[in-house]
């Protein structure tokens, strides 16, 4: 069925973009705390979805459904800021309590201390939450550019937007800053960086505060475009957020960007590309096998990942 | 290190010796368990002067489904409230069985232990496919609210179980139903089917599927989709792709919410069908606006009957929240009632004490013919609810934030 | 005078009681359901507990022995499970109805055939890219449970499921027939295990373990021990599932989730890798003890605790009796089991936490564990010790 309409591809591409860009930001924060600590940070997906619940608690207290006009502009943005701060308190008080005393324990010990953190905290907000949903307001304007055959609504533009001015944001911050120097430094070398007089562990307690706000922000949109959450909507996009990290090379943050997109569009396009293989079908049941058989290949032949570097081989 | 010599092996052997040895040991001389034939193992239970008749529950307290469990427990705990049968008060004891095989085993084990009369549950499926054989075995009938596979009461092997009860409608026959409405009512001639990739989604899909093209119509693209899915973009841009008539979707509310929103977003005007797992209130609650026009059926009549107020009423004043926010409160509170009304006709007084026959019990309980807050209940040969099989499914559209009844 | 007993070859006292004290402890275990007060709720808990013991002997052998971290041992549970239900279940589409003891040995085979299948695409992956590889195999392999209908009944699942006969006898189907067989399999397999650990397979995967670079460079063949302790892993994985399957008679793709990879790899690490007792205590506090806390038992031994409680909820009657709202007070201690089994998720995310920051190596590391983790911690500046650092780890 290849004479789909371009309409549909282009529609399909748009929905992986859309996706992705949300993948992107949230797999942000594996990679720079597995850069900087070598650790994967399982609890990260709570920390997305904290943040969305900290976006539903302000954007309730400024009305809800019945902002309306230029408030709306200002709820969301509040709203967002608010997530950010929410999710990296929380990213914080983990590392301080969680893994920050494991910080030279082999790699398994924080492994497993980041997945029990994970569980506490998914299953903390589903008891006090009695594992019912929360519903988002649906404020954002709707509407959508056409352009031929291509589509894309004002919600959706604005959710890719936004997460690539926020990974925009994040890389001047990385490569402009002093805090973003001594980020790098601690990733590539870590007793060197102490050595060279920069503060290990403030470097380390930034890594956590910027990627945690990206998966705040990342918390809102989610909220914005899909308007339900649960304590539980953390666990699947956190997953594939890293195996998205993976794929465009752990550590590396243009790697965890390309990585994002890459396994949105993958998701969608590519499914959809692999269905009109004759005698092939992959309805949406397959997606997520998809996703994680691509993961499988592209680390078959790139076993560091797309952006990896091929240096760290004791990884 | 040293190199452990051939005295291992001799210690390790000698060890699983004595296991072997103790099991035998233990075998034949242990205690057996009675009820040794193949049949159920009813026997008579005695309730001491001063101690409650106890009803088990069997559902998820904790965890992802507990808005789901607990409701359901609260719901059936309301039928046996205040109730006295021959002086004795109920008791329920409720066991987690976390919606999984292994747990509704354990659930019914502990259950049978603390020596319950009868259970109200377990809520899925699986749970009970894996439990019944328990159950069974100990005579205690066992009546789900919710299980709604088809192999619950035709089990793979052997005849249905006796004491296996339930109170919803097997699916094939709302997905008959559906496909009828969908064909003759809504003029669909294509339609395009989302589901849950669980038993309740995949089984409804499956009979309305079998249907709708026996009626002439075509399915023109089938997705499924996990639980706790939220992104349905590129299942919408399918859709859109292939114009259909209309979009049959199967599953639970918690994923329709999303589903429908975002298929409104690009398809405002397309026909919309699913079943009784979606027709509830937070699926207007959280679709808003985007619900209106969605039809919807329900195995029960059309408009709820008093039994219905009268259990909302009740589970109002006790709890504070409204039934209809959680599916299946309803039927689990005539499942207990079955039990209790079951046990009012069976208990004997024997001196001071209660005794119940549990083979007695169990056809008590299969006889019970009554309107019950959910609709009708009546049992048939495999313990399904034919009560319900005999009332016609109804259908509801979404008008102005609410479910009016189709004529 | 010479040392009489070195004379009449006895080892010394020391020696006799360090291997007494794990056949005594295995004899006591095997008298366990001739005590009245196991009931069968309580043989079915433990059987459970077997099974976690046996599955995490399994991934000790991958992640404790050879040091490669598998986020996906489910997938070799659930193989095992299905095999055991495709091969004996009417529902499934292979109506074959085989012995339980013919499908074991395959199910040994299928389980290594899947470990190695697993293993070769993942030969040059190290520490977190195999982690994530193993997890995507996990869930792979559960979402074409749920969607290849055909063969696996999709989320309906295979029912009816066989037990085992036994010769001259009965099926196995009580509590306590389960309990022993899951004993003896534990037992069979830690033996094993620890065979296969102190033999040259071993040292090679500690080799491996230590530094894969330096193992090759001294001329282990890494991909044939890598290959092999996947293999090994896989088939005690694949034999817990047909246990399992035969135990329950049902399967689904419910039971074969990325939680039970997390549950194993919990109990061994927690447990304190490699060391065989820490596993079983593992497995009992984190499997276990939620299911007990359900128990009647447990509330009627938690009843006593009564003067506790009077305690605990003083300062709350106190404020109650002054207060014009109402105060929560400290709930009946035996409502505690439940209480606390309602909440039973958020502990073991805390316990996993607290644990692995209190005691790093688990809670009984092996001695050599003992040295790596809990060196003292370097100075910020100092580069640890080579043997600190716990190398690649």
């Amino acid at each position: 069925m290849f004479l789909a309409s371009t309409s549909f591809w282009l529609d399909q591409m748009v929905n992986g973009l859309t996706i992705g860009s949300m993948y992107a930001l949230i797999a942000l924060g594996y990679t720079m705390v597995y850069g900087v600590l070598k650790m994967i940070n399982f609890a990260h997906g709570e920390v997305f979805m904290l943040g969305s619940y900290a976006g539903f608690g302000i954007l309730v207290a400024f009305g809800g459904e019945s902002i309306a006009g230029p408030m709306v502009a200002v709820a969301i943005a509040v709203a967002m800021a608010g997530a950010a701060l929410a999710s990296a308190s929380t990213s914080v008080v983990l590392e301080r309590i969680a893994y920050r005393p494991l910080r030279n324990a082999p790699r398994l010990a924080p492994l497993i201390t980041a997945i029990g953190a994970s569980i506490f905290l998914q299953f903390l907000v589903l008891d006090v939450t009695s594992a019912k949903a929360s519903f988002y307001p649906r404020i954002f304007p709707g509407g959508s550019i056409v352009i031929g055959a291509f589509r894309i609504t004002y919600l959706q533009l604005f959710l890719i937007g936004c997460s690539v001015a926020m990974m925009l944001f994040l890389s001047a911050i990385i490569q402009r800053t002093a805090v973003g120097r001594s980020i790098r430094a601690v990733a590539e070398n870590r007793t060197a960086a102490a050595l060279m007089g920069i503060d290990v562990d403030r470097a380390i307690v930034t890594t956590f505060v910027l990627g945690a706000a990206m998966a705040g922000v990342a918390g809102v949109l989610w909220g914005l475009f899909f308007l339900q959450i649960r304590g539980s909507m953390g666990f699947l996009p956190g997953i594939k957020a890293f195996t998205a990290a993976v794929l465009g090379g752990i550590g590396s943050i243009p790697g965890a960007m390309v990585g994002g997109y890459f396994l949105g569009l993958a998701e969608t396009v590519g499914r959809e590309a692999l269905s009109t293989i004759p005698g092939l079908n992959f309805p949406n049941e397959w997606r997520d096998v998809i996703a994680f058989s691509l993961l499988v290949f592209v680390l078959l032949f790139r076993p560091t990942g797309i952006f990896g570097e091929l240096v760290s081989r004791r990884a | 290190m040293r190199n452990p010599g051939p005295r291992r092996w001799r210690w390790m052997l000698l060890v699983a010796l004595t296991a072997v040895l103790t099991a035998a040991m233990v075998a034949c001389g242990g205690d057996d368990e009675e009820g040794g034939s193949s049949a159920a193992g009813f026997k008579t239970v005695t309730i001491q002067a001063g101690q409650p008749i106890k009803i088990g529950i069997s559902s998820v307290i904790s965890g992802d489904l507990e808005s789901l469990g607990v409701p359901i427990a609260q719901a059936a705990e309301l039928a046996g409230k205040d109730v006295q049968i021959q002086g004795f008060s109920i008791a329920f004891v409720r066991k987690d069985d976390g919606c999984s095989s292994e747990g509704g085993v354990n659930a019914a084990t502990q259950l049978i232990q603390e020596g319950v009369v009868a259970v109200v549950g377990p809520i899925c499926s699986s749970s009970v496919v894996a439990a019944q054989p328990e159950y069974e075995k100990a005579g205690i009938t066992h009546i789900s609210p919710s299980a709604t596979a088809v192999v619950v009461t035709a089990p793979a092997r052997g005849t249905p179980f006796a004491t296996t009860l339930r109170i919803p409608a097997n699916d094939g026959l709302q997905g008959i139903a559906q496909a009828k409405f969908a064909y003759e009512k809504l003029g669909a001639r294509k339609a395009y089917i989302v589901h849950d990739t669980d038993v309740y989604g995949t089984g409804l899909a499956d009979s309305f599927a079998k249907e709708f093209q026996r009626l002439g119509g075509t399915i023109v693209g089938r997705e499924g989709y996990e639980k706790r899915t939220t992104d349905f973009s590129s299942v919408v841009t399918k859709i859109q792709q292939q114009n259909p008539d209309l979009v049959y979707h199967s599953g639970f509310y918690a994923e329709a919410t999303p589903f429908i929103q975002q298929l409104r977003r690009v398809l405002p005007n397309v026909k919309f069908l699913s079943g009784d797992g979606v027709r509830d209130d937070e699926f207007l609650r959280g679709a808003g606006k985007d619900a209106e026009g969605a039809y919807l059926s329900q195995p029960s009549p059309p408009a709820p009957g008093p039994e219905f107020d009268t259990f909302k009423k009740k589970f109002q004043e006790a709890y504070g929240e409204d039934p209809s926010d959680s599916p299946f409160t309803a039927e689990a509170y005539d499942a207990a009632t079955v039990i209790v009304r079951a046990l009012q006709e069976v208990a004997q007084k024997d001196g001071n004490n209660l005794r119940i026959d549990l083979r007695k019990l169990n056809e008590a309980m299969r006889k019970q013919k009554f309107a019950g807050a959910s609709g009708p209940v009546e049992f048939g040969e495999n313990g399904d609810n034919i009560g319900k099989a005999s009332i016609e499914i109804s259908f509801y559209v979404v008008r102005n934030g609410k479910f009016e009844p189709v004529q | 005078m010479p040392d009489i007993r070195l004379w009449l070859k006895v080892p010394p006292r020391r020696d006799v009681i360090r291997r007494l004290v794990p056949v005594a402890a295995v004899g006591l275990l095997a008298l366990v359901p001739a005590i009245p007060f196991f009931t069968d709720p309580w043989l079915r808990v433990f059987f459970l507990v077997g099974l976690y013991v046996l599955l995490g002997l399994g991934l000790n052998v991958v992640v404790g022995f050879a040091g490669l971290l598998d986020l996906g041992y489910v997938a070799f549970f659930a193989a095992g499970a299905y095999l055991m239900g495709i091969l004996t279940s009417p529902q499934s589409p292979i109506d074959l109805r085989l012995d339980f003891w013919v499908i074991l040995p395959l199910a040994l085979v299928l389980g290594a055939v899947v470990g190695l299948l697993l293993g070769l695409p993942v030969l040059p992956l190290r520490g977190d890219y195999l982690a994530i590889v193993t997890l995507g195999f996990g869930e792979i392999i559960r979402i074409l449970l749920v969607n290849l209908r055909g063969i696996t009944g999709g989320s309906q699942g295979l029912a009816a499921i066989e037990k085992p006969p036994v010769p001259g006898w009965q099926r196995i189907d009580e509590p306590w027939q389960w309990y022993y067989v899951i004993l003896v399999a534990a037992v069979v397999v830690a033996f094993l295990s620890a065979r296969l650990r102190d033999a040259r397979i071993g040292r090679a995967w500690e080799a491996i373990r230590e530094d894969e670079d330096v193992a090759a460079a001294m001329g282990i063949d890494t991909v044939k021990y890598k290959l092999l302790a996947f293999a090994t892993g896989a088939a005690v994985g694949s034999c817990g599932g047909v246990l399992f399957a035969s135990y329950i008679g049902f399967i689904n793709p419910t039971s074969f989730t990325l939680q039970v990879s997390i549950n194993v790899l919990a109990v061994v690490i927690i447990g304190g890798m490699g060391n065989t007792w820490g596993i079983v205590f593992g497995a009992f506090i984190l499997i276990g003890v939620p299911e007990l806390l359900q128990f009647r038992e447990t509330a009627d031994a938690l009843e006593r605790l009564g003067w506790l409680r009077t305690i605990l909820d003083a300062p709350f009657a106190a404020l109650d009796a002054v207060a014009p709202f109402g105060v929560w007070r400290v709930p009946e201690p035996e409502t505690w089991g439940r209480l606390v089994a309602d909440k039973r998720f958020i502990i073991y995310g805390a316990l996993l936490i607290i644990v692995m920051v209190l005691r790093p190596g688990g809670l009984f590391p092996s001695r050599r564990r003992r040295l790596e983790f809990e060196a003292p911690p370097p100075a910020e500046v100092a580069e640890p010790t080579a043997l600190a650092a716990g190398g690649s780890q």
